[in-house]
């Protein structure tokens, strides 16, 4: 698998709400996601295109994930995003996790 | 610690929180009220949402979970509206009312182990109404925002002011139900975002996450026209849960200001120590901040009402005691005993009026829940209704704050009812379509006057008379002559009622008299004053405290009456009419002109023995005008602990209780309500009396 195609591997996927209530489930599940991941492979992409609410706790979630990956050296692609993510993403000044799929 | 204490300590917590959560509940709903006539009051929405939000956050302690969770997403619908990403409806509104009512239903249900299913029916069915309301609308603020920003001509003279906020978030602000995102999405629509950085520098791995803990920063470059004290209040929730600063961009350091929860304080030890280094301040002012908190919390203590009636009760006792002491001092013709009792004396005096003071409230509470009641009452009945409230400040005895609810109650219903029109109505005769109905308290020599007046249509007298010649409460011949205050008072009998249309608010016939009698049951009166087509005002007139009477004291034979002090209008001699032999025990005199009825109490009470020496006349002010009552002397201001009699006397008329002279001898109290009935029935008896009358004055 090449890193093109990596890209487009959906990692996972949030559900409609994607927020406090969910942020220890959703954190755990991108652990799981995490270890399964061999050193070296990709991690693939954040879909948030069903997201129908964001907060605060779901935006840490995701930059700590980035943080984890570029410490591995990878970088973070959310791809899709909802308007949900779009709007409180932009509001945060952190439209830069929006990698438009490279 | 024992289970049992452990039940016990959560039973009384919980009690503590339903009576916290019951004020949050009428703090909620007068803000709600606020913002449906001014949906843009920023402080009003921003009150409801913190009311909300303190019970949810209170709920959750006492493990409510069906109250969290339906607290919640009516907080939700709040911000959103907050936010500006919906906008208010009657919709919205009608709901957020309901929601008020579910929560206290909810509220009511705490000690059930979980809610009935009605409740939760209800629940779900309001919940689930919500949260389609939120969804309706996608968030518009930004766009809106920005739409703004990009039309300069909406924007101030003077241009746009530009501001630097940086705020540092607390680690609990999430599990708080705080998100700043919403505090961000509401500053957007206060002015312009020109810029947001979020620090995520202490956002660790996700395998260190926290993920409910907040570890962000935000540096946010804000615009708009907007002073210092409207971009702090944007964060005024937050204020316990992060470090906030706010300047403005271009001004120098000196004008950076510091801002925390108890901003005078801190900003002035932040300028007299300007050499108190930053990180030093950081940690000192969390401290002083908690320290001013609680400080607040300790200006209110909680204090069973038994214990504060148990003083109460004390004191009176000191004041009679205190009255015997003088009396026994004068006796004994010592100047320096009468001085240092009279001493005593003042010293009691003031206890007395403290401890009195303890249970004073104001009024406001017990109006505000009317602004509720007009607004569904005049829905329902089609009418356009203003309310107006003044002198919410006023205060009264707890207890009589309670009694009084149901009579306004009525009052209010009545007024809304029978006295304000339909628009169409207040059109063709000329009104405004919309009526006005005031709530006015304050206080009058003593005692607490509560007024309810509406600019309707007013009493109508001959629609009274009539009912009441029917009804036979007035003698058909006698009511032509009938003065206007003593029709009005007709309403309060009885199994009156004028209404046309029997609605289910009012006009059942139940209900003024109910209200009379409970007033009079507080030595209170209620005056009516109606102009027809301009409108009516019923005033409520009570003592400030049913414990203690300012009393007015006269004799009869060797027997002491006290007379409430503030219904006394004059004292005079007693005319020579009243001399006249008379059938029963009262007649009228004339006063300056005006006849007026009196009571030969020696008669009624039917005292042996004959009067001796100069008789005096006290006029008091009644409900319905004056009335004269004729004693043997006169004795003045007397204040006194009021005992109810014993209920073997209770029946006797004339009589609202006793109390204990200095001297320890017993002293009545009339009931002067009781003893008006008693004329005006002896004069509707025999209406020459009243036709003859007017001669006297010629």
């Amino acid at each position: 698998m090449d890193a093109a195609d990596a890209t487009r591997t959906t990692a996972w996927t949030a559900e409609e709400e994607f927020t406090i209530a969910q942020a220890e489930t959703c954190r755990q599940a991108l652990l799981e996601r995490l270890s399964a991941c061999q050193e070296g492979e990709p991690f693939g992409t954040l879909d948030l295109g069903a997201v129908k609410r964001i907060d605060t706790a779901a935006v840490q979630v995701i930059l700590a994930l980035r943080r984890t990956l570029a410490n591995g050296g990878q970088a973070l692609r959310v791809h899709p995003a909802s308007a949900a993510v779009h709007d409180a993403l932009g509001l945060y000044g952190l439209v830069g996790l929006l990698g438009e799929a490279a | 610690m024992t289970s049992q204490d452990e039940l016990e300590i959560l039973a009384a917590a919980r009690a503590v929180f339903q009576s916290e959560a019951t004020e949050l509940l009428a703090q909620f709903e007068a803000a709600l009220l606020v913002i449906e006539r001014q949906p843009d009051d920023a402080e009003a929405m921003n009150c409801a949402f913190r009311a909300a939000h303190t019970m949810k956050g209170s709920g959750g302690l006492f493990g409510c979970d069906a109250l969290v969770a339906f607290t919640h997403e009516v907080e939700s619908l709040l911000d959103d509206l907050r936010a500006g990403a919906i906008a208010l409806s009657d919709d919205i509104m009608g709901v957020l009312l309901q929601s008020r009512d579910q929560l206290e239903v909810l509220l009511s249900e705490l000690d059930l182990p979980q809610a009935s299913p009605q409740a939760a029916a209800t629940n779900e069915s309001l919940g689930a109404r919500l949260r389609a309301l939120r969804d309706r609308a996608p968030s518009v603020a930004l766009a809106s925002a920005r739409a703004d920003a990009a039309a300069p001509a909406s924007a101030p003279a003077g241009g746009p002011r530009e501001w630097r906020i940086q705020l540092k978030m607390g680690a609990d602000a999430l599990r708080n139900g705080l998100d700043p995102l919403s505090f961000v999405r509401y500053l957007a629509t206060l002015g312009t975002l020109t810029g947001v950085t979020t620090d995520t520098s202490r956002v660790p791995e996700l395998v260190e996450l926290d993920a409910e803990a907040c570890v962000l920063s935000f540096d946010i470059r804000f615009s708009g026209d907007r002073d210092h004290a409207e971009i702090v209040q944007v964060f005024d929730f937050l204020v316990d849960d992060c470090e906030l600063v706010v300047e403005e961009v271009g001004t120098s350091v000196a004008a950076t200001e510091v801002v925390e929860a108890a901003a005078v304080e801190v900003v002035e030890i932040a300028q007299a120590a300007p050499a108190v280094a930053a990180a030093d301040m950081r940690s000192g002012d969390g401290d002083r901040r908690q320290a001013a908190r609680r400080g607040d919390d300790q200006r209110f203590i909680r204090v069973r009402a038994d214990k504060l009636d148990a003083l109460i009760d004390l004191i009176g006792e000191l004041v009679i005691a205190s009255s015997g002491a003088q009396m026994v001092a004068q006796q004994e013709h010592s100047a320096r005993f009468v001085e240092s009792t009279a001493r005593i004396h003042d010293l009691v005096q003031s206890a007395r009026d403290g401890a009195l003071g303890l249970r004073m409230v104001p009024i406001g509470e017990s109006f505000a829940r009317f602004h509720r009641v007009v607004r569904d009452v005049s829905k329902q009945l089609g009418k356009d209704v203003d309310l107006q409230i003044t002198g919410a400040e006023t205060e009264m005895d707890k207890s009589m704050v309670e009694s009084i609810a149901d009579p306004l109650m009525h009052l209010v219903r009545n007024s809304l009812d029978h006295g304000i029109e339909t628009p169409a109505e207040r059109i063709a005769a000329g009104k405004a379509p919309t009526g006005r109905l005031a709530l006015h308290a304050y206080h009058e020599s003593g005692a607490i006057a509560i007024e309810v007046s509406d600019d309707g249509k007013g009493l109508d007298r001959e629609r009274i008379l009539a009912k009441a010649v029917s009804r036979g409460l007035v003698a058909p011949d006698a009511a032509a002559a009938l003065p206007d205050e003593a029709v009005w008072q007709l309403i309060f009998e009885a199994g009156f009622s004028t209404a046309d249309q029997v609605t289910n608010l009012s006009g059942r016939g139940v209900g003024m008299d109910v209200v009379r009698s409970n007033v009079q049951a507080m030595r209170g009166q209620i005056r009516i004053a109606s102009m027809a087509g301009r409108g009516a005002t019923m005033q409520l007139r009570l003592p400030l405290t049913l414990a203690i009477i300012d009393g007015f004291l006269t004799s009869i034979g060797g027997v002491h009456y006290v007379l409430p002090l503030d219904i006394v209008a004059e004292c005079i001699e007693m005319p020579a009419e009243c001399d006249e032999p008379i059938a029963g025990a009262s007649g009228t005199f004339d006063l300056r002109g005006d006849v007026v009825p009196f009571i030969d109490l020696r008669r009624l009470f039917r005292l042996a023995g004959k009067a001796s020496g100069r008789r005096s006349l006290v006029v008091v002010r009644t409900g319905a005008g004056q009335l004269g009552l004729l004693v043997d002397r006169l004795h003045g201001e007397y204040q006194t602990v009021i005992k109810p009699l014993n209920a073997i006397f209770q029946q006797l008329p004339g009589i609202a209780g006793s109390t204990i002279l200095g001297s320890g001898e017993v002293a009545l109290i009339l009931d002067v309500a009781a003893l008006e009935g008693q004329a005006l029935a002896d004069q509707s008896r025999r209406p020459t009396a009243l036709q003859s009358a007017p001669a006297l004055g010629a």
